[in-house]
């Protein structure tokens, strides 16, 4: 009998397309920036999306990636849903305000990954289960980021606290909506190399 | 993003997120084990094999009470462990006899309910709801070996007979990896279950997981650190004090795990390593309605070639050996080739079962399972004890990885044996 899929498996499955039809699209524009139009580039991303959802064998081909990388989080859907729609031309460039950010990420996978991972005895992973002080703390980061003409951090803040919120994805902690190991790592090269280009270019004056 | 809209975005969220957090269950007491006043009977033992088909290799059974006092036994089945064609199989325990095997979930069907790659299946645990319903907790693998593994549930409202969709339970933020279960579930007293789990990703330590009525996880607690520890049995004394036991995680003493609380599972003890020796191997335990606590133990340093039930009047600080289940440490004096183990688990399969209509094939399958090369091991594993709601002990185990073999031992039979083999005076 065919089963209606659950709600939260259609939207992790949606998230991992979504996701890697935005990086498609990148790879395509940078092998071919001039034939690649944005709304071509947008055309050829829906079509991947949903090449990525159709059953192949038992399962779509976004559901064996699921199988490796669970859930994106919605930080993660938010920087690649912007990418996707801006394209290479919006490319992230070496502003204070962008390192800043990157910074933040890289604190906050330190803060969670060795912890949960059985660093020290204590769990950082348990504050994701409603804890209101957690819950302070990111309304206040948010605040502060939109204050600080942060505007992505406040959303990616504040989206990834509602979509827990009304249970967007199965997990119930609200870390998986704001961070992923993909994002921490993302985060990690991208601080490496803007600290990086601002050595070369401090060098080379 | 204009800022208006920016901060009424921001007040939305955290008003459904504080809302959210004001829903979440406050921290429970314990719930220790109810029982009925047992009939006093007769003093009885009784083995069995659950299944009686050869071939597939079986392990880490799992075994929970129905509602009218039948019983069910899940374990997992497949041409080795970690294959691919590996299931969930289950049978009933009614009027002395067990009823033929049944697959409960395999692979295939798993990755389809979960929208997800999986590539294979282990342990299952079953527990009992506050709902009264039955859920089913199995580890699944997508990613790498038993480290990758994620908890999986499915839920049954007529005791096993059927069961709903799968469904992942999210337990830990690296790609959700790392969590397997194998101890007894737990209950506290507004109804939540704690799900005792494990974590072998890097470091190995014990957690408890909490698990609403609406079999969500809304906490989960560390349960040890500092020493390697694995498969952990919570043994809840009271409302407020349990007990932790948990096999060895390699390093270290070859001593078994323990630590304790105080305060319902709030704060847990720094582990230690406790009197009980462990071969790196899971164990099972359960406190008795007098409070003595009964483990099923491999109480050896090494290998997994004996099994034993012991007991402690102390909350766990000495323990007695009360009943030796199985012994064959003779056989590593002379190691024993493939006929004469097959001889050697052939008696075994007999005096467990005298009835059983072809013990040739119960060698066999050892054979198949357990002998490499010349060389040919014995191994009871992976025992799984409850206490029946009237005081009877059930207890299953991995016999020879090809069998899952069935001990009951009556309230009784117990208290006789506790008496006879109990604290000098």
């Amino acid at each position: 009998m065919a089963q209606l899929i659950e709600l939260t498996d259609l939207t992790g499955l949606c998230g991992i397309a979504l996701a890697l039809a935005s990086l498609s699209s990148l790879a395509l524009s940078t092998l071919a920036p001039s034939a690649l139009t944005a709304a071509r580039r947008l055309w050829a991303a829906g079509a991947i999306f949903v090449l990525l959802l159709l059953p192949l064998g038992e399962l779509p081909p976004a559901a064996y990636v699921r199988g490796m990388t669970g859930d994106l989080s919605i930080t993660s859907l938010l920087l690649l849903g912007l990418l996707l729609v801006r394209g290479t031309h919006a490319w992230p460039t070496d502003n204070p305000r962008r390192i800043a950010a990157l910074l933040l990420l890289l604190v906050a996978a330190c803060v969670l990954y060795p912890l949960a991972l059985g660093a020290l005895p204590y769990d950082s992973y348990r504050w994701g289960y409603a804890e209101p002080l957690f819950l302070g703390l990111l309304l206040a980061l948010a605040l502060a980021a939109a204050l600080l003409r942060l505007p992505l951090v406040a959303l990616a803040i504040a989206l990834g606290v509602l979509a827990w919120a009304v249970g967007w994805y199965e997990s119930e902690n609200l870390w998986d909506y704001l961070l992923d190991p993909l994002l921490s790592i993302y985060a990690l090269i991208a601080c490496l190399l803007a600290i990086l280009r601002q050595l070369r270019a401090s060098v080379s004056r | 993003m204009k800022r208006p809209l920016l901060f009424g975005l921001i007040l939305l969220a955290f008003v459904a997120g504080f809302y959210k957090a004001w829903q979440r269950p406050s921290p429970a007491p314990l719930q220790p084990q109810a029982f009925s006043s047992p009939a006093k009977g007769a003093a009885t033992l009784r083995t069995r094999f659950v299944s009686n088909s050869p071939g597939p290799h079986r392990h880490a059974p799992s075994l929970v009470e129905l509602k009218d006092g039948r019983l069910r036994a899940f374990w997992f089945s497949g041409s080795r462990e970690g294959a691919s064609d590996v299931e969930i199989r289950s049978a009933v325990f009614d009027k002395g006899q067990w009823h033929a095997e049944t697959t409960v979930i395999d692979r295939s069907r798993t990755q389809i309910a979960l929208s997800r790659y999986v590539k294979k299946l282990g342990n299952p645990v079953a527990a009992r709801g506050a709902d009264g319903n039955l859920h089913l907790y199995y580890v699944t693998v997508s990613l790498g070996g038993w480290a990758g593994s994620s908890v999986t549930t499915m839920t049954s409202s007529d005791d096993g007979e059927t069961w709903g969709s799968p469904r992942r339970l999210v337990t830990s933020p690296f790609i959700n990896i790392s969590t397997l279960v194998k101890g007894t579930p737990i209950r506290y007293a507004d109804g939540s279950i704690g799900l005792p789990v494990y974590h072998e990703f890097i470091a190995k330590f014990g957690e408890l997981l909490r698990i609403d009525g609406a079999g969500q996880v809304v906490d989960k607690q560390r349960l040890s650190h500092g020493i390697a520890a694995l498969q952990p049995v919570v043994l809840v004394r009271d409302r407020e004090r349990a007990l932790v036991l948990m096999r060895r995680g390699g390093g270290g003493a070859n001593r078994v795990v323990a630590s304790s609380t105080e305060d319902a599972g709030r704060h847990w003890a720094a582990p230690v390593y406790s009197t009980l020796s462990n071969p790196d191997a899971a164990l099972s335990a359960v406190v008795l309605p007098g409070g003595v606590l009964l483990a099923v133990v491999n109480d050896i340093e090494a290998d997994r070639d004996a099994l034993t039930l012991v007991a402690s009047t102390d909350g766990g600080a000495n323990w007695r050996t009360i009943y030796t289940l199985e012994d064959q440490l003779a056989a590593r004096k002379n190691p024993l080739d493939g006929p004469a183990y097959a001889a050697a688990v052939k008696a075994l399969a007999l005096a467990t079962d005298a009835g059983l209509a072809d013990a040739n094939a119960f060698a066999a399958s050892s054979v198949a399972h357990m002998c490499h090369g010349d060389r040919c091991n014995f191994e009871f594993s992976y025992p799984y004890l409850i206490l029946t709601a009237k005081g009877d002990l059930k207890l299953v185990y991995t016999w020879n990885r090809s069998f899952i073999k069935h001990v009951e031992f009556s309230g009784e039979w117990l208290a006789q044996r506790l008496e006879n083999h109990g604290p000098a005076h």
